[in-house]
């Protein structure tokens, strides 16, 4: 079990994760959801190690970063970098002996071509791959649905229930309501740097129309269309 | 137009802050550390002329690069965006046209100019969009990178040793050996997105030791071709070869351990300095390597720990 707590951030004056507190099971699927500026990348992050922070996060690990496959919403590429070869230091950088690529290709893409010229849907894809192959244990996914065609989303929610059946310990964030509430067992709701909510699988549906109440309100209505 | 080299000039500025350099004084040790590398390169070879000509126009190729020109033409009608490039192209290789006359070296002095201007009709990848090969595929990223960017440069090195052996110029040939070595240190001149170091399943001492092996590894292949022919031309004179080779995989490896003490930030301008001086120098590294590699430890187990 991974445990989180009292974990803050802050940013000069600035506090931008106060306190948080939450437990990740293995087997187990975790959405994190929240407006924009919510704090969840800086969540990820901080839970990552690629962010400092105050709080402790404790785990079965020894070190945590190394089980864990880390999904950025923009993930970035080198440059003159292939696909494959992007896929060859993710796994040198694990010690995984692989180097052909062409049967864990499950996406098609172009691996010989340099993954900076991919799309931002393709871009995801690659990384995603990268660090399934990785064999980790924890999985983040920050926005693993965002810019990726309906085919490949299918595929995704279908790779984040294997790696539930395998036990993997999964944290997503997703604007997308529908693929939280198809993957995931709780959801915990992100709100001005605070973990506002926590809802289980059986509450939802009821959790997606207090969020379009809460966001939308009647804010459409000022445009008088 | 007229805004955006204002815009180029400020960020220029930041860049020198950046790296903790009053921008005037930076501007002037610019001005100043081209003339003295200018007259030096004049003073030790005759081919100085074309060396020169050649560096101004590699310069000018990094304007070339597509998103910056996407980004240019989407900002600008088609004719100003015409004059951005050729003005831009013109401004950089100014000072090597005017150190050219200086020289009273007028055509080669023309032909850059024009080369320049020509240049800011194309942009790189843009049509070859196409994977460059290269041997460097089973440990990627520093040497898959750097070779996919600079072949031509690597191409020209090896065009110029196949020279000296034609012209007999044992120190034509020692000076593209010792080129390509500072071409591979360049490689690791810049810090990588932390990603790509928080990714590793090792110490920072592993991490270390895995980056210098590959680059080792990587710059033996790259060199020993030169190495080996201009030895069987030039045998009485090999052990300066050697002598050079060694020194390259020294300093490539010094190069990482300076890289790594300032990430993820840019090395300094004293860290620079002191690099550079290091290098002019080489028993120097001596002293300077294990307070690098303190240092490096130190940063890298923020990601790696």
């Amino acid at each position: 079990m991974i445990q989180i707590e009292n974990l803050s951030k802050n940013y000069g004056s600035k506090t931008v994760l106060k306190q948080i507190n939450f437990e990740l099971e293995p087997g187990k699927v975790y959405g994190m959801v929240g407006e924009n500026g919510a704090g969840k990348t800086t969540l990820f992050k901080c839970i990552a190690g690629l962010e400092p922070c105050s709080g402790s996060i404790s785990s079965p690990y020894p070190i945590l970063k190394n089980q864990l496959g880390f999904l950025p919403t923009n993930p970035y590429f080198l440059p003159k970098i292939t696909g494959s070869e992007y896929l060859q230091l993710l796994c040198n950088a694990r010690n995984i002996p692989l180097s052909n690529f062409a049967e864990k290709n499950i996406f098609d893409l172009p691996l010989s071509q340099y993954a900076e010229t991919y799309s931002t849907g393709m871009k995801k894809k690659l990384a995603l791959t990268g660090i399934l192959l990785q064999k980790n244990d924890f999985f983040i996914l920050d926005e693993p649905f965002n810019g990726v065609d309906i085919q490949s989303n299918m595929l995704i929610t279908a790779i984040i229930e294997r790696l539930k059946a395998a036990q993997k310990t999964i944290l997503i964030s997703s604007h997308i309501f529908s693929t939280l509430n198809d993957t995931c067992d709780q959801i915990y709701v992100l709100r001005g740097g605070e973990i506002a909510q926590k809802v289980e699988k059986q509450d939802f549906q009821q959790l997606d129309e207090e969020m379009r109440q809460f966001v939308l309100g009647d804010k459409v209505e000022s445009f008088h269309f | 137009m007229y805004y955006y080299f204002i815009l180029q000039q400020r960020i220029l500025s930041r860049k020198m802050e950046a790296l903790g350099l009053h921008p005037v004084l930076g501007y002037i040790l610019g001005v100043l550390l081209f003339l003295g590398l200018s007259f030096y390169l004049f003073y030790k070879t005759t081919y100085a002329g074309y060396i020169y000509a050649a560096t101004g126009l590699s310069l000018v190729l990094s304007f070339g690069e597509k998103e910056r020109n996407d980004f240019l033409k989407t900002t600008f009608p088609l004719a100003i965006y015409r004059q951005v490039r050729a003005a831009e192209n013109g401004l950089r290789v100014l000072p090597f046209v005017v150190l050219l006359c200086c020289k009273t070296e007028f055509l080669l002095a023309l032909g850059l100019l024009l080369g320049a201007l020509a240049l800011s009709l194309f942009n790189s990848g843009s049509r070859l969009n196409m994977t460059i090969l290269t041997p460097f595929f089973r440990f990627p990223f520093e040497f898959t990178t750097g070779f996919r960017k600079y072949w031509l440069l690597y191409l020209i090195a090896y065009f110029v040793a196949w020279k000296a052996i034609e012209v007999d110029n044992f120190n034509l040939g020692a000076g593209s050996l010792a080129f390509v070595c500072l071409l591979a240190m360049s490689h690791y001149a810049l810090p990588e997105n932390d990603y790509y170091v928080w990714m590793y399943n090792c110490t920072p001492r592993q991490f270390l030791l895995k980056k210098t092996a590959t680059a080792w590894l990587y710059l033996s292949t790259l060199t020993l071709p030169l190495v080996v022919v201009l030895s069987l031309f030039f045998w009485d004179k090999n052990w300066i070869l050697f002598l050079i080779l060694g020194l390259g995989l020294f300093l490539i490896g010094a190069m990482i351990l300076a890289k790594y003490s300032a990430y993820p930030r840019e090395m300094s301008l004293p860290q620079a300095l002191f690099f550079g001086l290091a290098m002019w120098f080489p028993p120097l590294l001596l002293i300077v390597m294990p307070l690098f590699y303190k240092r490096a430890v130190q940063q890298l187990n923020t990601y790696l720990q």
